[in-house]
């Protein structure tokens, strides 16, 4: 057996030494109302009705689709969905006036890492729920607090709409793009 | 895919890499927690953007490993010396039915942090040197300096042509 193979067999055998896998699940869902916007299914999509309250950006980026579009259901939540930066704006105009804690932000390469900001502890809060191209989210949230939908640049990336749960106020005007978070360093 | 899905995949595997990566296994249950607790907040952001949200959290437990050890360096020395005091000494007699893996192992404990993270890459998950340099964030050129000094240091003779001239020029820097 060469060194080498000895080196990839002594690292498949300590691999082996691995524990702890049932504390980690255990401190996932002790988390879970800090965090557990992921795993959430709160909000049964059959119960979303929309009552014609619907505010859609118009043609003013081509091709003749909206940009964006804010639309209240019946059961109070709101479904957003953003498909290009430029509509920010005008979203969150629409936001403001659905009185939901809710701030669509660009992800962008220079905004400073969101890690180390004040994320609200409690589990009072109702978390997004994305379907598709959209998100819906419930006006429960914390007073102090809004939740962030961050709007990529970049084309072909998953929905380009992601969110994030309630974060102190006041609320940043961007987020980090983990493609370009130096913390991850993920390659470009 | 929903993080809870991703955990039941990839804790497993995830926790194996991070063993060898910090030698330490109860140093690598910190950091894949670590690690998985901030995933699970950023999990919408993440599966939203990430071409791949299970290399991404690999490369984050590459990272954590390495900002982990610069933050806690005393608390990791401690650990390390303890396992190695239960492993036995690294010089240890073969004669005494030492098992050569453990051998290595010890040897591959005391490497510097960004080598023994290249090692890992190449030798357990079988990366090349543009997926290492891609976790490490570095040149490729880099990552072959990092790999033929830890061989080095481990006294292994690579067969990888690219392992001895990267050793032979940095051996003529000096």
């Amino acid at each position: 057996m060469t060194e080498e193979n000895v080196l990839r067999d002594s690292l498949a055998l300590h691999a082996e030494r691995r524990q702890g896998g049932q504390e980690v699940l255990a401190a996932l869902k002790n988390a879970e109302p800090v965090r557990g916007r992921g795993r959430t299914g709160l909000i049964a999509a059959g119960a979303l009705v929309a009552t014609g309250v619907v505010v859609a950006g118009s043609a003013l980026w081509g091709g003749g689709s909206a940009a964006y579009a804010v639309t209240r259901n019946a059961d109070g939540t709101v479904t957003v969905s953003i498909e290009d930066v430029a509509a920010i704006g005008p979203a969150n105009e629409e936001l403001r006036e659905f009185g939901l804690r809710v701030k669509a932000v660009p992800m962008t390469a220079d905004c400073p890492s969101l890690s180390g900001a004040g994320s609200y502890r409690g589990s009072d809060w109702v978390a997004p729920n994305r379907t598709g191209n959209s998100v819906t989210l419930s006006p429960r949230i914390p007073e102090g607090y809004t939740v962030l939908l961050a709007v990529s640049r970049h084309p072909n990336r998953g929905s380009g709409l992601g969110y994030t749960g309630p974060v102190k106020d006041p609320a940043p005007s961007c987020l980090l793009d983990p493609a370009d978070d130096p913390e991850y360093r993920t390659p470009r | 895919m929903e993080f809870d899905d991703f955990v039941a995949d990839r804790l497993d595997p995830l926790l194996r890499y991070a063993t060898v990566l910090c030698y330490d296994p109860h140093l690598a249950k910190d950091v894949v927690q670590e690690v998985l607790l901030r995933a699970q907040q950023q999990w919408p952001r993440i599966t939203a953007t990430a071409d791949s949200p299970s290399a991404y959290v690999k490369r984050m437990v590459t990272n954590e490993f390495l900002s982990w050890r610069r933050r806690a360096a005393n608390r990791e020395v401690g650990a390390s010396l303890r396992t190695l005091d239960e492993l036995g000494p690294p010089t240890a007699d073969r004669t005494r039915h030492y098992d050569e893996r453990e051998d290595m192992l010890a040897r591959l404990a005391v490497l510097p942090r960004r080598q023994r993270a290249a090692l890992v890459l190449r030798y357990y998950e079988g990366c090349d040197d543009a997926e290492i340099a891609a976790v490490l964030g570095c040149r490729p050129g880099t990552v072959r300096s990092l790999v033929s000094r830890g061989l080095a240091t481990l006294r292994i003779r690579s067969h990888s042509p690219a392992d001895e001239n990267s050793l032979s020029l940095t051996k003529e820097g000096h």
